[in-house]
């Protein structure tokens, strides 16, 4: 029997489905370690542990592979990286715009920070205590590969790269553009990022939160880097973040 | 205008999925071929090469 990315593991690691209560499915990027606090955390995009942190539930296997509650949880979402954020303005500009906010419209307006990062981190807290959190991603072939060493993200035009995603498993890719602006649909609205990679390669629905790595061989291997965190797509493209702003903005690093 | 903003405002508008500025190049990434017309025929950054690759609509997945 081939191996089913969508089943419940009792072993989890990157390149299962994944999902908050709140949403369909998606690809668990992996073991992380919380930089704020040196805990095992799970991670992986905002719009697929999507919900309020503290309290929304993790499950595994996502919801449209079957995970349910209280079951199938894994964990509780912890940290986000909101999309669209605002600057916050200096206290001095505070006070000054509190009272003449109404004759400096403009110039209070608080500026608007890029977005970098469609992420998310969530506890690692099963139900079933007989379920672990491992190291690495998961293989076409059921085997887990682990990979000590992860890359910014920057420099890698022309370079290949693969992904180990919930619907498609591992597919390969090379990078047409590592510093794009982008505009990307959320199907309600579109929100632009700025400095994500621009990969040709295969991803589809249910892919968002893939590992994404740099090679080193022909085939994955473990001297293979962590450099990014699939998104988006279209037919032919994806679209991933790059590993450097998982460790700036959402603090977590990979679990080596 | 700096190339970047009138590159954000291009953005805007339906059939550009996104854009790249590096050094001397423009890349102007786009939903299909019809918005590939539009984004050829500027005349907008005389002083780069710019390049127009149809890459579909970016949705997240």
């Amino acid at each position: 029997m081939s191996f089913d990315r969508r089943a419940r593991f009792k072993d989890l690691a990157g390149g299962i489905s994944i999902g908050s209560e709140e949403i369909t499915a998606g690809t668990l990027t992996g073991k992380f370690i919380d930089m704020k606090d040196g805990s095992e955390v799970m991670v992986s995009n905002y719009h697929v542990f999507w919900g309020k942190p503290g309290e929304t539930k993790i499950v595994q296997p996502g919801p449209y592979d079957g995970g349910r509650v209280p079951e199938d949880v894994v964990g509780i979402l912890k940290r986000v990286i909101e999309l669209d954020r605002h600057k916050e303005l200096p206290w001095w500009k505070k006070i000054l715009c509190i009272f003449f906010g109404w004759l400096l419209e403009e110039w209070c307006y608080p500026e608007m920070l890029p977005n970098h990062l469609d992420a998310a981190v969530a506890t690692f807290n099963p139900t079933d205590t007989s379920r672990t959190l491992l190291k690495g991603v998961y293989l076409d072939d059921g085997t887990r590969l682990e990979i000590q060493e992860t890359h910014p993200g920057d420099g890698i035009n022309g370079k290949k790269v693969w992904k180990s995603g919930r619907t498609t498993g591992i597919t390969k890719g090379t990078v047409v553009n590592d510093k794009a602006t982008v505009k990307v649909w959320y199907g309600t609205e579109w929100k632009k990022f700025e400095d994500v990679v621009i990969v040709e390669g295969e991803a589809r629905g249910g892919d968002s939160g893939s590992p994404v790595f740099l090679s080193t061989n022909e085939e994955p291997s473990g001297s293979d880097k962590l450099c990014g965190i699939l998104f988006a797509g279209s037919a032919k493209y994806w679209v991933h973040c790059k590993y450097k702003y998982l460790e700036e903005d959402l603090k977590v690093k990979w679990a080596t | 205008m700096d190339p970047k903003g009138m590159l954000d405002k291009l953005l805007r508008e339906e059939g550009i999925s996104g854009y790249s500025i590096q050094g001397k190049k423009i890349t102007i990434f786009v939903e299909d071929e019809k918005a590939a017309m539009k984004a050829s025929a500027l005349e907008l950054f005389k002083e780069y090469e710019v390049e127009v690759v149809v890459t579909g609509r970016f949705e997240a997945l």
